[in-house]
């Protein structure tokens, strides 16, 4: 038996837009009290105000439009695994929100949001993690599995300036995910094996630092969180495992491939790992696996991995059910829940 | 209610805070800042006065001061054996730049290295009740682990127009921390409740909704400690000393007399003296209210009230109550009185 059931699991990932600034999106009057005096070990500091553009390369990630806020896109993805499975709604027992980058709105909460709208029997296991870099999915994961309560995943970010969408060579984009989880599902898609957690050092002046230390640095720490997994130990060896996780480019997706020993899911110059999803990013290898054991007609063995610049990672051993069904955006369990 | 044989095995072993700098007063500050005269009367007809800046420090100073301040009553040696490291806060940007992570510079600037560490956030005030719920589950399912340690960091960001929360509180800024554990506790936990309200999910975002809370507030608040009462089996005059959030006495006033109890019953002397530290006003009030009391053998319940609709109660015990029965029983005589 798993340590977790996965059961619907839904991302929204709006259109890919091309950018040449850095930073995310500038909306006026938002994020003005980053730039008083307080503010200042709040925002990037080489944002000073009226810094609305950093110049980059060209380079496309999923945005959107300034009116939609991070909260909007929650519950667009919450809403969907609802409505793809609504016998579920009333096992919910818990919700974990994730989010990164604070929502434009400011003051609202968005898993409170979440909770009057769709799990309003859930009130008292109801809360957002945060501090965990773009990495929140294996401590919500272990989380859940600690509790032993059936519980909603969600996930989103919206980069908005002074933030940086564009970050030693990673490109964030705006997503949501979410993902129903528990040890008493009547039906699942996956399910979580094993769950390791890394809470190490975060990155020296990770504003400045060169792409080549970043993508030194998030490599070393999701080698720690997969060797955690002990996947050795398994029955063959952990040889039948596939890889999948964090878009942070070819280059990490490779040298981290060939440093684990694993066949990654997706070649190295699949435009997938050229755009992170943020906080919801887990949720997307986790997406992966299912696609490619539905193809494949068999389960299959994924070890999904992540990791952030704030010194958080973290890996799962997640088995990938070859019946799951296609939904308008994610997957669903062929046997209910 | 709880069973009654259910045993209360967590409480705090350490609490401190950093209040930083000395006191400033809200007369000086009003005379500095051009705030109007007639807003300040009000203040001080409200019993608010003073409050503490930040300056340039960062949340992670504020947190990492409270640290230390344990670590100059106890020695370094328990920072080896925290388990777990849980941050509430409710400012939304009283954190580091994302994707950094307040988490990260504390566990690097201690050498602490939990098996699971993250924020809690969207509860705003209630949030630092939540991240004791959590702790003691965590805890709780893993004997092996001594201590679990509990941050909060919140700063104003603005001027007068945020620092002063309307005209019956001042915010001040803080970093406290609360050693988590089963052994020569302060205070013994016991029962935790939440009461939530749907529809507040917003926040202060609207004329409308800002009215709303302004005229719930109080209710809420009493619902809020009704239902604990109502966990602990006995009645809220039980309670040696209620604990509120260090703003707006005339609400604490009047939810005093809507609870039935005299309006010293709850400690508000820090509305004074300390101003509105948000989810640092637990460990502020119990270092200098509860635990005098709690040390006298009394029982106190404290109110994590949130502009969200979000309230979370907890009851503070001396460290002999070990379960219901117990907690219910030095209660009695005045309960009956």
């Amino acid at each position: 038996m798993s340590m977790l059931e996965l059961g619907t699991l839904t991302l929204v990932v709006p259109t890919t837009e091309t950018h040449t600034s850095a930073l995310g999106q500038a909306i006026a009057s938002v994020n003005n009290h980053l730039y008083v005096s307080a503010g200042a070990v709040s925002r990037p500091p080489n944002i000073r105000r009226g810094v609305t553009t950093v110049w980059s390369p060209p380079y496309e990630t999923p945005t959107v439009g300034p009116m939609v806020r991070s909260s909007d896109l929650a519950y667009d993805a919450v809403a969907a695994a609802v409505a793809a499975c609504p016998a579920a709604r009333d096992d919910i027992q818990a919700l974990l929100h994730m989010q990164c980058v604070v929502d434009q709105q400011i003051v609202g909460s968005t898993c409170l949001r979440l909770q009057q709208s769709f799990f309003r029997h859930a009130a008292e296991s109801v809360m957002t993690l945060g501090q965990l870099g773009t990495a929140p999915m294996p401590t919500a994961l272990a989380l859940a599995q600690r509790t032993g309560l059936t519980t909603a995943l969600s996930a989103s970010d919206k980069w908005v300036a002074p933030f940086f969408r564009r970050l030693g060579g990673t490109s964030f984009g705006d997503a949501a995910a979410c993902a129903l989880v528990g040890h008493r599902l009547t039906g699942a898609i996956a399910g979580i094996e094993h769950v390791a957690v890394v809470n190490g050092a975060p990155l020296p002046s990770p504003w400045t630092a060169p792409v080549s230390d970043v993508r030194s640095f998030l490599g070393s720490l999701a080698i720690k969180a997969l060797a955690k997994l002990r996947l050795g130990a398994l029955p063959n060896g952990g040889r039948n495992v596939w890889l999948a996780g964090d878009g942070h480019g070819a280059e990490v997706a490779d040298a981290l491939a060939q440093d684990a020993g694993l066949v990654p899911l997706l070649e190295p110059d699949n435009p997938m790992n050229q755009v992170h999803l943020s906080s919801a990013s887990l949720f997307a290898a986790i997406a992966q696996g299912v696609a490619h054991a539905v193809k494949a007609g068999d389960t299959i063995d994924v070890a999904v991995w992540t990791a952030s610049i704030s010194g958080h990672a973290g890996a799962a051993l997640v088995r990938c059910r070859p019946d799951a069904m296609a939904t308008t955006n994610g997957w669903m369990a062929a046997t209910g829940q | 209610m709880l069973d009654r044989a259910h045993r209360f095995d967590f409480g705090i072993v350490a609490a401190a805070c950093e209040l930083p700098g000395d006191a400033i007063d809200i007369v000086d500050y009003a005379a500095a800042n051009g705030v109007d005269e007639r807003l300040l009367a009000e203040l001080l007809a409200n019993h608010v006065r003073y409050f503490h800046d930040a300056g340039p420090r960062s949340d992670a100073d504020l947190v990492a001061s409270a640290i230390d301040a344990i670590v100059a009553e106890r020695g370094r040696g328990w920072l080896g054996k925290v388990g777990y490291l849980i941050h509430a806060r409710t400012q939304p940007f009283s954190c580091p730049p994302a994707p950094t992570s307040v988490i990260g510079e504390i566990c690097d600037r201690f050498g602490i290295a939990p098996k699971l560490a993250f924020g809690i956030e969207q509860l705003a005030c209630a949030g630092v009740v939540a991240a004791i719920d959590r702790a003691m589950m965590l805890l709780r399912t893993d004997p092996a682990a001594e201590f679990a340690l509990i941050t909060t960091a919140d700063r104003v960001f603005g001027g007068a127009e945020w620092r002063l929360r309307q005209n019956a509180g001042v915010q001040t800024d803080a970093g406290t921390a609360l050693l988590i554990g089963r052994e020569q506790l302060l205070t013994r936990f016991g029962p935790i409740t939440y009461t939530m309200f749907p529809g507040l999910a917003e926040g202060p975002s609207s004329p409308q909704l800002n009215a709303m809370i302004a005229r719930t507030t109080p209710f809420q608040t009493k619902r809020s400690f009704e239902r604990l009462a109502d966990a602990c089996g006995m009645a809220i005059g039980g309670f040696a000393q209620l604990l509120p959030i260090n703003a707006d006495r005339h609400y604490w006033v009047e939810i005093a007399r809507f609870l039935g109890v005299p309006e010293d019953r709850f400690f508000l002397d820090n509305i004074t003296r300390r101003g509105h530290a948000l989810c640092g006003d637990l460990a502020i009030n119990l270092i200098d209210g509860g635990l005098p009391v709690i040390g006298a053998g009394g029982t106190v319940a404290y109110c994590g009230q949130s502009n969200l609709g979000a309230y979370a109660n907890i009851a503070l015990c001396p460290p002999g109550v070990e379960t219901l029965v117990d907690f219910i029983r030095p209660q009695a005589a005045d309960v009956d009185a």
